[in-house]
This record gives C-alpha cells, sequence and structure tokens, in this order.
C-alpha cells in the first residue's frame, strides 16, 4: 500500500467503519430495557438508603457476631486458667521496640481515635474530628477516614474525607463538597499503598526509633488487664517539644492507648492525637472496603471511566517543561534511587535520542529539567547527593529516568525525612519564567534484596510497556555500583 | 451540547424516554468505536451495552465535566481497554505470542478497498493498545489531545507521543507490506 498521507489514509478507514456501523434492533431492545430498569432501580435505592454507618455494619456482621461471642468465651476460658493453680513463668515481654515488628507482619490493622486541630492561644478550646483506619494487608484494601483543615482569619474549617480501596478501585470520597471520585489500582500500586498505608500507622503513633527516644515511665491497669506506660519524646529541631505516651500491654503486644502532643508557639502543648482503639489480625467485614458511592453525592467519575493513576511523588511544571518525580527508594548505603520523568512543553521532538549512549554509573540525560543532584531534608548538614544514571523505562511512548544519588561526603545515621530535587534546565542557559521546586517523601527504604524487587524494580516495572525491567538492575549490582562511585569519590 | 444537558436533566426529572433519546443519538458512534479498539463485533456490542447501562444506573449523580458524547466514548474506551488486558493476561498465560485479529468483514471494505480496509485493520491490531486509542478516539471519535490526556490522566504530550509514534509505527507496517 503506497502511503502519502497516514493520518488522512487512517481517518477515512475511521470514516468508513462509523458510516457502516448500525446496531440492531434486538440490541437496542435489550439495551433500552436494561438501562431503563437499571435507572428506576438506582432511583428506587436512593430514595429509601439512609446514609451509611460503618459501626452498624459492624456490630450486625455476623463475622463480628462471632467475634464477640468468641470473645467473651475466651475471656471465660482464660478466667478458668488464672483459678487452676498453674505458673506460667515464662510470659512474652513486649517492650516499644517491639511494635513495628509486630505491626509488620499483621495481616489486617484497625485503629481508630480523634484527631485535634491546633490553638495558637492557651486555654481556647481545641476541636478535634474523629479519624478511623481499616486495612487489609493481605488483599490490598483499605479504608482510611482522614480530616484536613484550612486556616483564615474567621477560624480552622476542617474538611473530611476517605480512601477507600476494595483492591482493584480507589474510591475517594470528599465529605465536605460531597463529592466522590475514582481510580483504578495497578497490582503493583495496591502493594505499594497497602506499604504506605501501614507506615502511616506508625508516623500516627510516633514509632520511630530514628525520630523519637522513649523510655517506660510507669504501669497502669486498664478494664483489669496491664499495660506498660511509655513516653516518647522527639530528637531533632524539628521535633522538639513532640511527645507521644502510649499503653502497651507486655504480655500480648497491645495498645490501650495513644496520646500525642505537638509544641506551641508559646511554649505551652497542643494535642494532635488521642487513639483509643487500635487492633492487629482482626476479621474485617467486607463491607468496609465497599466503594460504592454514599446515597446523594456527586459523582466526579464511575469506576468506567476511571483510570490508572500514574505513580507520582510530587510533580511541578509551567508552559516550557514539567517535571515530575514519580518514586523514590532510600537503599541501605544511604544512597537513593528515584524514577522522574520530564518533558519540554515547547519542543514536539521525540526523547529518544536523550536515552542513546548512556551508561550505567555515567551521566544523566540531559531531559529538559535534569534532576542533576539532591539535598537531604532536613537539610541541617548541606550535604549534596550527586546523580549517575543507572536505567531508563519507556511506556507508551514516554520515557522515565532512573538515577541513583550517591553522597558526596560520608553522611550522619540521622533520620531523613525527604529530598530536595536540585535541577538545570537543558538545553544549559535557557531562560525559564518560573524556578520548579519539589521535595519528596523518604518513606520508601529499602531493607533488602526482597524489598528490591518488589518495590524498585516493581515500580520500574509499572513505568514500563509490557512490565520489562533492566536485566542489571539487581539489588546487589546498585550496591556494587553504589560501592565503586563512593571509593572513586574518596579518591 | 446544550441538548445533551437538557436531555440529562430531563433523565434526573425521571424522564424515561430521555434516556431512549440519548441512546438513539450516540448508539452507532459508541458501537463504531467499540468495534475499532476491539476488533471485534460481538465483544463491542456488550461493551455498548455494559457502558449505557451503567451509565443509566449513575446518570442522576452524575457531574458531568466534558460533554455527554466525550464521557460515553471515554467509558467504551476504558472499558474495552479492561478487556484488552484481561485478554492480554490470558495470551501470556496460555503463552500465545500471535496478534489477536478478527477474521470477521466490517461494512468499511465496502467503502475502501476490501484488501486495504484489511490491512489497515491488521496493522492497527499490532500497536499497543494505548497508540490505538489515541488514534481511534481522535480520528475516528475527532477528540482533542487535551480532552483524551484528562479521560487518560496522562499528559497531553503523552498523548501526542503516542499518536505520533503511532502513526510512525502504522506508516512502517503498511509500507513494509507494500514492499513484499
Amino acid at each position: 500500500m503506497k502511503i502519502d498521507n497516514i493520518e488522512k489514509l487512517i481517518k477515512d478507514f475511521c470514516a468508513a467503519v462509523k458510516t457502516d456501523v448500525k446496531t440492531t434492533i434486538e440490541r437496542d431492545t435489550q439495551i433500552i430495557n436494561d438501562a431503563t430498569t437499571a435507572h428506576e432501580k438506582s432511583k428506587k435505592k436512593q430514595s429509601a438508603e439512609p446514609a451509611p454507618n460503618i459501626w452498624r455494619i459492624i456490630v450486625k456482621h455476623r463475622i463480628t457476631k462471632f467475634a464477640v461471642a468468641a470473645g467473651i468465651i475466651i475471656a471465660v476460658l482464660v478466667g478458668i486458667n488464672q483459678f487452676d493453680g498453674s505458673i506460667d513463668l515464662v510470659k512474652q515481654a513486649y517492650g516499644i521496640t517491639d511494635v513495628p515488628e509486630l505491626f509488620q507482619a499483621a495481616r489486617t490493622i484497625h485503629m481508630k481515635g480523634r484527631m485535634y486541630f491546633p490553638v495558637s492561644e492557651p486555654g481556647k478550646e481545641q476541636s478535634s474530628v474523629e479519624v478511623e483506619y481499616w486495612l487489609d494487608t493481605q488483599n490490598g484494601r483499605w479504608r482510611l477516614t482522614y480530616p484536613g483543615y484550612s486556616g483564615d482569619n474567621e477560624g480552622i474549617k476542617i474538611h473530611v474525607s476517605e480512601n477507600i480501596s476494595d483492591g482493584q478501585y480507589e474510591m475517594h470520597v470528599n465529605h465536605t463538597n460531597k463529592t466522590v471520585s475514582f481510580s483504578k489500582l495497578s497490582p503493583f500500586q495496591k502493594k505499594l499503598f497497602t506499604h504506605k498505608n501501614r507506615y502511616t500507622f506508625f508516623q500516627l503513633m510516633y514509632i520511630n526509633f530514628d525520630l523519637f527516644d522513649y523510655i517506660k515511665v510507669g504501669r497502669e491497669v486498664i478494664e483489669g488487664a496491664t499495660f506498660d506506660i511509655w513516653e516518647g519524646f522527639g530528637k531533632d529541631s524539628l521535633r522538639s517539644g513532640m511527645k507521644v505516651k502510649t499503653w502497651l500491654s507486655p504480655t500480648t503486644g497491645d495498645f490501650a492507648r495513644i496520646r500525642t502532643w505537638g509544641l506551641r508557639e508559646d511554649g505551652g502543648m497542643n494535642k494532635q492525637m488521642k487513639i483509643d482503639l487500635v487492633q492487629r489480625d482482626i476479621e474485617i467485614p467486607d463491607e468496609i472496603f465497599l466503594t460504592e458511592a454514599p446515597a446523594a453525592y456527586v459523582l466526579e467519575n464511575t469506576k468506567d471511566t476511571a483510570t490508572e493513576r500514574e505513580l507520582s511523588n510530587g510533580s511541578v511544571g509551567n508552559d516550557s517543561v514539567s517535571l515530575n518525580c514519580h518514586i523514590v527508594f532510600t537503599m541501605p548505603d544511604g544512597s537513593v534511587i528515584m524514577g522522574y520523568s520530564s518533558e519540554d512543553r515547547q519542543s514536539d521532538q521525540p526523547q529518544t535520542m536523550l536515552f542513546e549512549d548512556l551508561k550505567i554509573g555515567g551521566p544523566l540525560p540531559q531531559l529538559a529539567a535534569e534532576v542533576y543532584a539532591i539535598k537531604r531534608i532536613p537539610t541541617d548538614e548541606d550535604i549534596t547527593y550527586r546523580g549517575y544514571h543507572l536505567a531508563y523505562t519507556q511506556k507508551a511512548g514516554k520515557f522515565y529516568e532512573w538515577s541513583i544519588y550517591i553522597p558526596e561526603q560520608k553522611t550522619a545515621p540521622e533520620a531523613v525525612l525527604g529530598y530536595q530535587l536540585v535541577h538545570r534546565y537543558n538545553p544549559q542557559g535557557r531562560e525559564i519564567n518560573a524556578e520548579l521546586s519539589i521535595a519528596v517523601a523518604a518513606e520508601l527504604k529499602i531493607q533488602d534484596a526482597q524489598d528490591f524487587a518488589v518495590f524498585v524494580r516493581g515500580a520500574m516495572a509499572d513505568l514500563s510497556d509490557n512490565g520489562y525491567v533492566p536485566e542489571h538492575v539487581t539489588y546487589e549490582n546498585v550496591l556494587d555500583l553504589t560501592g565503586k562511585i563512593k571509593s572513586s569519590i574518596t579518591q | 451540547m446544550l441538548e445533551d444537558r437538557l436531555l440529562v436533566w430531563k433523565l434526573k426529572r425521571g424522564e424515561t424516554g430521555a434516556l431512549q433519546t440519548i441512546y438513539e443519538k450516540y448508539k452507532n458512534d459508541l458501537l463504531a468505536l467499540a468495534i475499532a479498539l476491539s476488533n471485534d463485533r460481538s465483544t463491542a456490542e456488550d461493551v455498548v451495552h455494559d457502558v449505557f447501562v451503567s451509565f443509566a444506573e449513575f446518570a442522576d449523580r452524575l457531574r458531568l465535566r466534558v460533554s455527554l458524547r466525550s464521557y460515553l466514548l471515554t467509558c467504551v474506551a476504558n472499558r474495552v481497554r479492561n478487556l484488552s488486558k484481561t485478554k492480554h493476561r490470558q495470551l501470556l498465560q496460555l503463552t500465545k505470542t500471535e496478534t489477536i485479529t478478527s477474521d470477521e468483514h466490517t461494512p468499511a471494505e465496502s467503502a475502501m478497498s476490501a484488501e486495504n480496509a484489511r490491512r489497515i485493520r491488521t496493522a492497527l491490531a499490532r500497536l499497543s493498545y494505548e497508540q490505538r486509542e489515541v488514534i481511534i478516539l481522535h480520528l475516528m471519535s475527532d477528540m482533542r489531545f487535551r480532552a483524551i490526556a484528562e479521560t487518560q490522566s496522562v499528559s497531553i504530550g503523552t498523548v501526542q507521543s503516542r499518536y505520533r509514534y503511532g502513526l510512525d509505527k502504522l506508516r512502517t507496517l503498511l509500507d513494509s507490506e507494500a514492499e513484499e
């Protein structure tokens, strides 16, 4: 076939298909009937359906009913055991440092409490709102009810949102605007967000031994059970004045209460979180993870129009250039792997040339915004991590650069909150109207080869056609590469 | 656009006749798109059925940010995309590598040379789904790149790249056939 104008040829083909395609009367009748039935059912449901009440769902659910009954039976058995005269000398003793492992191993996690909003003056009542997190780590399902707030001269406005994943779709519910939107989850996103949500639990409870010093300050009996009281205090300047108090059972490793406080400008303390329910490995009713929009809420889209979100840890852009940091990983040796993309919005040239002849451990591709270095946050020490090319992936014509950043000086073992990206525009010397600034979180810490395979290679596969990941990107190879580069820097 | 808003308003008020009017207005566009994307009439008919029934179910609560036509076309494209992923996974499991093409002849072949139409259909089927979708949405459904980008949650640059690379690949495929 001789092709003079491919665009016109395909357009003619499409026009011919459009002209010729006709539905059949049988199908039309079936579709109209089914659609009318669906519409009428939906109308009836909306007029009859009250707003969902999670607690009613839980209490009514047969699994929960069984759990409640079982709890009573277990309590009776424990009671009998305590009175049979035997003494168990080898009791498991859990301390605060055991908590991360217990929660990492948990199949399900549930937490409920109240989050308090800051006030600037002493004596003022702090308003609060309920927060509740459900996480099913095995099936990639979660339901997070959380507040946000904005403040102006008229005071603080509180917004409540919910993110619910059924393992396939994530539904975002804005209870303030009464709107609902959906996005699809790729298998990797399911794993990644489950991991991040578990991390959120630790953040809310301030369970982070890099950031907080803990001491046991006492013991208290609550409803017949003994709990050790642990207090934690922020280590560095950013967390100075932050305090956490937990009631942890030394026999089960369960929390009875958690309270957190933050420092006010006048030196007083503001309440931050009050958590009175933390559960591990409970059976969670499936209804908790239903992604059905509440009645009377406006749908921004539906599952039919929901798309997979591109992984993103932050993005910026203007008319000239875009920069999207897709994901960041911190390796055990302190080096950082980052996947990012940048597009020149004033050019329609493909980026293929920029990714030709790149060397592993060599200079980065000269993207429109080239992240040649990163600096860590908090930036107490002015330490620069220099970027080297590791690999690239391509998905549907778009290129993703995977760079490795290595500190130029020896780094102190303090905790890293995130990284500030340092970039230059290419071609160099190019005038860009606005400075792009981006800081990314550093919660993804790679511990071993298994983490690397799941998260680093998983992310690369997610941003690659057919899940292709360059073979040389392995845990051992990357550590070997960073070791060599560090040696060359030292010399 | 104004007529569509009126139809949706009537539908929300309970006039089921509006549902039929919307269906009659867009049914052939939706079916043509579904056939072009799926390359299979039976699958395409099922897709249009499911999309329209789903639209009817949620219409009362839907806030349309784009035109009704764009919304319905996007629903069709997304549903075919989901099906194509399932099919792709099934194919991988069966370790089959051949491209999925249908032997069914569409009436388009009566408007163009039948052989040319077959070649174009085969060439389109060999593109990645993302590239094929952008080309079909732009050239068949007259959707602008910006609208496609919004519905697919990608940048306009990505959509334009997919379009450009897709057309380049089509040209190469059709040219190489001509040389053979």
